[in-house]
């Protein structure tokens, strides 16, 4: 469990040395996650501008990297920072993007009403993560998708490890509200 | 400890800490079936290609003691000319502006998230809007033709909902409004999900202090909010996760709603049936017509397509 952080720490070190092929790998290992994780700050197109600008920073900086710090969290950190300044900047309403738009856009379209239950439970659970207050969903995803710790999570969105702890119990408990009442709920007439 | 001994789970049981048994049993079984994986199609292999390519010549090895080049940009906007473009017109037009106030309206067959001044959040239904001061203070207060459902923050100063007929004062907290003013269905409606709100008519009636869970409205006219009903909250909150859902409701609200979210116009040419009583669940409905089409099963009408939606009828007695 501790061979993927030992690999990036590796990168880390290799980075700091100046090895362009460490840059490269970690380019390779982490632009996916990365860019989902902005994507949902600033949307699709900024995100890739977003992790440009990151990895370009770290490129500059890399012989300021300190070995100790997870570079994981750094990163994630660094596009959040990016992503929220470029929301702040140039679109203040991009927080009025019709809701749903952004989550809904990749997933398969939910055309009639009887299909729903079982064949994309798991869409359905991603829709409901959308709805959840900003900063709890985004909590909830590094925890869920991302493999992050409450601790790693609690140093990027500048919050206490206590208040992750709390959001993820409150996140689940929120799908689980709402499991309950798509059972409860028989079709009628 | 537990089955889960990952690493990665430990942090799932702090947070699991303090709730009882069954439901950390419960809240597992709902972690488990989010799954690791993020059910999206993203990033696209081309762009990430194309990024990678640009900050490749942006990243090559040092060879002298200059700099390296900043990668070019994918897109070139100079980045100030938004900026100074947006501050020239706020500089002639902000003040005029701020003194109106805002109008946020989600279109039918949308919803609109708005962000308001103090940070809350409100999520419109289709065809609802509000509508509040820019100055955000002392007063929080917002005016709802429609339906939403409110996340407010907590503040020093309370936060209050107008609709036509009725007030709801809150402190911090998640719940729904539904007040269509035109509607057949003359009521303003709140179901709240978390926190306290109080109710009152518009007229200065009374205030009814809510407790979560519950569902109370006040009709057109009326003096004072109706008792509590704990069992409204599944069809209540429907809307927001795209379902379209109504116990005991006319007929004649029920197409209003299905016009709203779908955009079109639904005429019904049985009036008598405008009063007719249902019970029904769609989720997440694809079109107009499939509710319309299920509709006129269930109550034995017909119904054309017309161009801007459908006309309901009663079928000819024989043909």
């Amino acid at each position: 469990m501790q061979e993927p952080d030992a690999a990036l720490t590796a990168l880390a070190r290799r980075l700091q040395s100046g090895d362009h092929t460490a840059f490269t790998e970690l380019f390779r290992r982490m632009h996916a996650p990365l860019l989902r994780y902005a994507r949902r700050i600033v949307g699709e197109q900024a995100a890739y501008d977003v992790l440009q600008d990151v990895f370009m920073k770290l490129w500059e900086t890399r012989d300021t990297l300190t070995v100790n710090v997870s570079l994981k969290a750094l990163l994630y950190t660094m596009i959040r920072n990016r992503a929220l300044n470029l929301r702040r900047r140039t679109n203040r309403f991009d927080a009025d993007m019709p809701v749903g738009d952004l989550q809904d856009q990749h997933l398969p379209a939910a055309d009639g009403e009887e299909q729903l239950w079982a064949r994309d439970l798991h869409h359905q659970l991603y829709r409901w993560i959308g709805q959840l207050p900003e900063r709890r969903a985004e909590a909830f995803v590094l925890s869920r998708y991302h493999g992050l710790k409450h601790s790693e999570i609690a140093a990027i969105m500048g919050i206490s490890k206590r208040t992750v702890d709390t959001h993820i119990l409150l996140a689940l408990r929120h799908l689980r509200a709402r499991l309950d009442a798509l059972e409860n709920q028989g079709v009628q007439p | 400890m537990n089955r889960h001994d990952e690493p990665e789970h430990t942090d799932l049981e702090t947070s699991l800490d303090g709730v009882s048994p069954e439901e950390a049993d419960r809240l597992r079984a709902v972690w488990a079936a989010v799954g690791a994986e993020e059910p999206i199609d993203f990033p696209d292999a081309g762009a990430v290609a194309q990024l990678w390519q640009a900050l490749d010549a942006g990243a090559r090895p040092r060879r002298t003691a200059a700099r390296p080049a900043r990668a070019p940009r994918l897109r070139r906007i100079p980045r100030w000319m938004p900026a100074l473009a947006a501050a020239v017109l706020v500089g002639v037009v902000g003040l005029g502006l701020w003194l109106r106030p805002v109008v946020r309206t989600a279109p039918p067959g949308r919803q609109l998230a708005v962000t308001l001044p103090d940070g809350s959040h409100v999520i419109l239904n289709s065809g609802a809007s509000i509508r509040y001061a820019r100055r955000f203070a002392p007063m929080r207060a917002v005016h709802l033709d429609g339906e939403a459902f409110f996340e407010v923050v907590p503040g020093e100063a309370s936060f209050v909902v107008h609709t036509f007929n009725a007030r709801v004062t809150v402190h911090g907290t998640r719940f729904n409004v539904r007040a269509w003013p035109g509607s057949l269905e003359r009521r303003t409606t709140v179901t709240l999900a978390e926190g306290r709100v109080a109710l009152a008519p518009a007229n200065g009636g009374e205030a009814v202090i809510m407790a979560p869970g519950e569902t109370r409205w006040i009709a057109r006219g009326a003096t004072e909010p109706s008792p509590a009903d704990t069992l409204a909250q599944a069809y209540t909150l429907a809307w927001r996760t795209g379902d379209l859902v109504f116990k005991d409701q006319w007929l004649g609200v029920i197409l209003e709603d299905v016009e709203r979210r779908f955009a079109v116009d639904i005429e019904l040419l049985a009036p008598e049936m405008r009063t007719r009583r249902l019970n029904l669940a769609f989720r997440q409905p694809g079109s107009a017509e499939a509710v319309v089409r299920d509709l006129c099963t269930a109550l034995g009408l017909s119904y054309r397509e017309t161009t801007r939606g459908f006309e309901l009828f009663t079928p000819p007695a024989s043909i």
